[in-house]
């Protein structure tokens, strides 16, 4: 059973990409938090339990209350305290250069992905794992 | 004993020769005297004023012999017993002639005598001088006229900074101007009825280009008695004669109010282009995040709804598309406003009362200002009414209130207070909440910008300040806000150009 977080605050996006990840495939259980401040919340209270951690996390940047780059800020600290390792990639609708270029200056960001995060690149990223 | 002029500045001494253009001249009775004198002084039978050219010896006046010029290597002097030559000099060192005393019988001079003989030298070189009409009249003339008519103040000052000269570019009337000469800055003030920390300000000037013999520069505003600034570039520099002393300043100024009303405008332009620019990177990320989040939604469900076989799961799809579209559309609208608000930039202003067109915006929330119990309270007094397009006054004060209901803290009753202050003739217009408020410190630079939402809130759509923003900015104004988390916020919107009479 693979976990998966999808840090996002579009409902119907939540929900189409919920869909397309348990099309490809069904053991994978998908934890939905609208925004940064939940994720990291969450995170803080479980770091040490391996069952509960994520495997992948798809972080939007643009939320409410706290945004996919404050989220990561915190993430950073809190990530070498894990029990167990996970992948974090940024999923945005944004197509602005210097947003993807930030994001390459953050060692922990796997990828940039454009929305939507379709069947395909799913996949791939299963695979790496 | 005819002291030759030395060769080493042969080619100077001849310059300086030529340029008084004495050589073949006729009869002087100015010159005659000075060589009848030389004779009486030292009682001697023969005189003569004499001029080395290139290649001769030419007598320009004669006495107790007859003679119009002679070889270089001239051999006069070993035929009297007494003969004594004292040069001619220009520009210090220059030896042109001679004016020569000779006698037939032995004779020592006193020393009266010979100084006799020494003014009269220098009184040849005066007079030769002030044979030459352009130094005389015209070049005086000449440097006048360009330093009088010349578009630049000048001033001269002597060690004491006292005034030695000033042209009418520095100061106009011709009375003044003569006053001053001798003066210092003090003096002037005092006869023009001045601030005497013009003439501190001054002195302190003169004292550091005296003390530090350096140039200085500065630039200086005033206003002048009708209301315009003009802005001089002045510039001091001190002047030392040859031993190195500190002899004078000379200062300039000159008038840059062009200049810099000119760079004033560039910076105003830059500063609306930086503006602009601003503007178009927040446009393009609008369209970024809240556009194309929209389509891909919408391109994924259509996808979603085509591979399905179920009706049910096909209704709920479809049921889910019309949100997005809602979404899509208002984002949409809002954009296409915003660009309109952009281009009109002939919107026509009105004179408005604040608190009529208070009433409309509160009328249009009659409904949420009731569910929510907020206290509102309104003081116009200072400035009662702006000069501003209808519209936009109505979406600001719309956008403004609707904000504090949305974001009003659950643990106390909204309240919203709303003023108006008069400030260097604009208006600024505060809307002071008590609500959730923002931190600043997090979200300073996105507050204004189109999709941005701060709050866990299902109204959030961050439209609207966006909107407001944009609305202020068309007309010259400005907007902003403080906050404090939990503690509430204060916008306040500036609307300038509101010269009015209250």
């Amino acid at each position: 059973m693979k976990k998966v977080y999808l840090i996002d605050d579009d409902d119907i996006y939540v929900f189409l990409t919920t869909k397309t990840i348990l099309r490809v495939r069904e053991d994978v259980d998908v934890e939905v938090f609208s925004d940064g401040l939940k994720a990291i919340t969450h995170l803080k209270k479980i770091r040490d339990q391996s069952a509960l951690l994520p495997d992948v996390i798809f972080l939007d940047l643009n939320m409410p209350v706290m945004d996919g780059w404050e989220f990561l800020k915190e993430y950073e600290e809190l990530a070498p305290s894990f029990a167990k390792k996970n992948e974090l990639y940024i999923v945005s609708s944004s197509i602005s250069p210097h947003e993807m270029e930030r994001s390459k200056g953050i060692p922990l960001v796997a990828d940039f992905i454009i929305k939507p995060l379709v069947k395909e690149k799913f996949m791939e990223i299963l695979e790496k794992m | 004993m005819i002291n030759a002029p030395s060769l080493d500045n042969e080619a100077d001494r001849i310059d300086a020769l030529y340029v008084l253009e004495i050589l073949d001249t006729g009869i002087e009775q100015e010159f005659d005297n000075i060589v009848k004198l030389a004779s009486i002084i030292s009682h001697a039978p023969v005189s003569t004023l004499t001029f080395v050219d290139r290649e001769r010896i030419w007598y320009k006046s004669t006495l107790g012999i007859e003679c119009v010029q002679t070889p270089r290597d001239n051999s006069a002097a070993a035929k009297y017993p007494f003969f004594i030559a004292i040069p001619i000099v220009v520009n210090k060192n220059l030896v042109i002639g001679h004016l020569s005393v000779a006698g037939y019988e032995k004779a020592t001079l006193t020393p009266e005598q010979n100084d006799g003989l020494t003014l009269l030298a220098e009184q040849v070189v005066t007079l030769l001088q002030m044979r030459m009409p352009v130094i005389n009249n015209s070049i005086k003339e000449f440097y006048e006229s360009i330093l009088n008519n010349i578009p630049t103040d000048i001033v001269v000052f002597d060690a004491d900074h006292k005034y030695l000269f000033a042209n009418p570019g520095a100061i106009k009337n011709e009375e003044y101007r003569k006053y001053i000469i001798g003066k210092d800055d003090f003096e002037y003030g005092a006869y023009r009825n001045r601030d005497p920390k013009i003439a501190e300000g001054r002195r302190a000037r003169f004292l550091e280009v005296k003390n530090s013999g350096k140039a200085i520069g500065w630039e200086e505003s005033q206003t002048s008695p009708d209301g315009k600034v003009i802005t001089f570039l002045r510039r001091m520099f001190p002047m030392h004669d040859e031993q190195g002393n500190f002899i004078m300043v000379i200062g300039f100024g000159v008038d840059i109010s062009e200049r810099k009303s000119l760079e004033e405008k560039q910076s105003q332009i830059m500063e609306r282009l930086a503006i602009q620019n601003t503007q178009l990177i927040d446009f393009c990320n609008v369209v970024s995040h809240n556009l194309r989040g929209p389509l891909i939604n919408m391109a994924m469900l259509t996808e979603f709804i085509k591979e399905s076989e179920d009706t049910a799961e096909q209704k709920l799809l479809v049921s889910k598309l019309e949100p997005v579209i809602e979404s899509l559309k208002s984002t949409f609208n809002e954009l296409v406003e915003s660009i309109q608000i952009r281009q009109d930039n002939n919107v026509k202003s009105d004179n408005l009362n604040l608190a009529a067109c208070l009433q409309e915006a509160l009328d249009g929330l009659f409904r949420e200002i009731k569910k929510t119990r907020a206290k509102i309270s309104v003081d116009f007094e200072e400035a009662p009414a702006i000069l501003y397009p209808h519209k936009y006054l109505a979406s600001i004060f719309y956008n403004l209130i609707s904000n504090a209901i949305k974001y009003q803290s659950p643990d106390r009753r909204l309240s919203v207070n709303l003023s108006s202050k008069i400030k260097e003739g604009n208006v600024v217009l505060t809307v002071q909440d008590n609500g959730l408020g923002i931190d600043l410190s997090k979200h300073k630079d996105n507050i204004f910008k189109i999709g941005k939402v701060f709050h866990r809130h299902p109204d959030a759509k961050g439209l609207g300040l966006f909107m407001t923003k944009t609305q202020v900015e068309a007309m010259g104004g400005k907007i902003w806000v403080e906050s404090l988390p939990d503690q509430g916020s204060i916008f306040s919107v500036e609307f300038v150009n509101q010269n009015m009479n209250w």
